[in-house]
Order: C-alpha cells, then structure tokens, then sequence
C-alpha cells in the first residue's frame, strides 16, 4: 500500500466532497421524505452512489414511476460514464479484476474528473492515487447524505417549505451550464417540449421518450453543422467530443 | 419504504450504474467507441434533464399550468437566471426561496 499516493488523491478530491457536500445532503433529506428510513437512505447512498441518479429516482419514487422506467431513467442519466470508463480503460488493463471492478463501482464524476490526469501518467502504484480519491469521495458522500437524511427525519415539516423544488432548482443548476452551443439548446428544448406532449403517458414514460426525440434532434443538428463546416471550412466548432459534467 | 420495495429499487440502480461504468473497464479496451456515438452521448444530460424539470414545474395533466400565476414556473426561471453566473447551493437556496416568496404573493 502506497500511503503516500493514497493521501495525494485524498488531497485532490477534497475540494470536490466539498462542493458535492449539498446535493448529497439534499439527497439524503428528500430520500426520508419520499418514505425511506436513515437506514436505508444511507445504506442506499453507499450501494448505489450516484448523485444525479439517486436524485431522480427519488423524484421517480414519490411519482410512483414504475421500477423498470426508474432502472432506465439511471440507464440514460449515466451513459456518460461510459466516457469515463472508455477513458480509463486502457490504463487499468493490466489491473487484476477485482481492483477494476472495485475502481468501475465508484467512478463517479468527480472521482474521473479528479483523478483523470493523475492515472494518465505511467507511474507504477498510481492505482493509490485513484482508490485514495475515490474512498474520500465515496465516505464523504455517505456522511452528507446520512446527515442529509437525520435532518429530514427530524424535521418532516422541511417537505412543506419547498424541499421537492430543490431537486429541480438542483438539476437547473446541472443542466445549464452544460448547454453550451446551438445543438445542446435545441436539443434541449425538443426534448421539453415532448416531455410536456407526452406527460400523459403511464409510468413517465414519456421523460424517456422525449429524451430520445431531444438526443436525435441534437444528431441531426450536429449532421447539418458538419456538412456546413464542410462547405465552409472558415467555420470551426469547439465543441466536438466534449462532454463537461457536474454532479 | 417497505423493504421489497427497497431492494428492488437499490440492485436494480446497482445493476445498471455498475455495468455502464464497467464496460469499458471491464472489456479491457479491446472496443473503441465510435467517435460519432461519443459525440452524441453530450446530448444525454441536457434532453433528460429539463424533460424532467419542466413535468415538475407545470405539473402533469389536469394540473398542468403553463402561467405567470404559478409559482413553481417563477421560481424555476429565478434558479435558471441565477445559474448563469453561481453554483448549485446558490441556485438551491434562491429557488427554494424565491418559490415560498412567490407561493405568499401569489396566494
């Protein structure tokens, strides 16, 4: 074990458990107020770990959303770990399994973000480096969330005083500053507007629908800017392959 | 939450968030992505996401109401103007109290 490399990524990930510190602990109150104790909000919180999906399957919860519509929300939600993961895959190769199928269950964004230039480097032992980050992160969101959840549990009244609104307000924050170019705004509009269409839908389906309409209508857009920039080749874009994210 | 309920929910979000962190990982880079699949993927976040914002902010069916008379519109455009410039607790904070602020005018 490699103490130092495992407090460097202690160190690096720090100023990110900060940051993720409220949305954990908004979690874990609205997790109480949707019906689940301390116990398995926190118990959730370590098994699951995974900010944003955690968050709307609460919101999928208290709507009575069916399991399967909940499963493939996460599904949607967290396809962009699969960047992650294509990202690091060729640094772990040679890892035995165990370490990477311990690394993959907490690759979360903040861990990939924190530890993405540190595990480029072919350093022998750099594996420290990502599980010293990765268990700060991990311990830190369980403790926000557990506090998060004592709160809610004893204040039940706190769900009158708008606490439903922060998840929207929380993913407002999320999604804007990701939409940073013309095909993410149409996309994103299209994918509303179907949603409002399709909200009489059973089960909520209709939100996984009217994403699939908004990422299609964004890939088109995306076709159309290509073929222009090949007529035009004064025009460049910035935003290719380029998926910044915040949990 | 009864506890059926509960198990379901946990291994079913654990089956999925795990096999999509470790597909990549776990193939041991023998697949590369196609660059135009990768490209498309930065569409997900930002379809999902407002999909579900604007259900909770007008509200589903009868009660759907697309109106300057409903305060969970108002407070969804604060957050969205404070967003542009500030964090997540900022935009939490003013929504929540620009929503009770609107929820007391409006009543």
């Amino acid at each position: 074990m490699n103490n130092q490399l495992f407090r460097a990524g202690l160190r690096t990930i720090a100023p990110l458990c900060l940051g993720a510190f409220p949305f954990s602990f908004i979690v874990g109150a609205m997790s109480v107020s949707v019906g689940m104790t301390v116990t398995q909000s926190t118990l959730w919180s370590f098994l699951v770990f995974a900010g944003s999906s955690q968050m709307i399957a609460l919101g999928l919860i208290q709507i009575s959303a069916s399991l399967l519509v909940i499963m493939l929300t996460t599904f949607i939600i967290n396809l962009r770990h699969v960047l992650y993961s294509a990202s690091l895959a060729e640094q772990v190769k040679n890892y035995p399994f165990y370490l990477r199928v311990l690394m993959s269950y907490g690759l979360t964004d903040e861990v990939y973000a924190a530890t993405v230039s540190e595990m480029s480097h072919q350093k022998t032992g750099r594996h420290y480096f990502y599980l010293g980050a990765m268990s700060g992160f991990w311990f830190s969101w369980v403790l926000a969330n557990f506090i998060g959840a004592s709160v809610g549990s004893s204040f039940p009244e706190i769900a009158e005083y708008g606490l439903d609104f922060a998840m929207v307000a929380a993913f407002i924050a999320i999604v804007i500053p990701q939409i940073k170019s013309n095909e993410c705004l149409v996309a994103a509009l299209v994918a509303s507007i179907s949603s409002i269409l399709l909200s009489v839908l059973p089960y909520s389906l209709g939100l996984i629908i009217a994403s699939i309409i908004g990422v299609y209508a964004g890939y088109r857009m995306d076709l159309n800017a290509e073929k222009e920039s090949r007529t035009d080749p004064d025009i460049s874009f910035n935003d290719v392959g380029h998926n910044e994210v915040t949990e | 939450m009864d506890i059926q309920t509960f198990i379901l929910v946990t291994l079913g979000m654990i089956v999925v968030t795990f096999s999509v962190r470790f597909s990549f990982i776990g193939l041991g880079n023998r697949i590369k992505m196609p660059e135009r699949f990768k490209k498309t993927l930065r569409f997900v976040p930002v379809t999902v996401l407002p999909a579900i914002i604007v259900v909770e902010v007008l509200g589903v069916g009868e009660q759907m109401s697309f109106s300057l008379q409903n305060p969970r519109l108002l407070a969804a455009l604060v957050a969205t103007i404070v967003s542009f410039r500030y964090g997540l607790a900022w935009v939490v904070l003013s929504g929540i109290g620009s929503l009770l602020l609107f929820q007391f005018l409006l009543l």
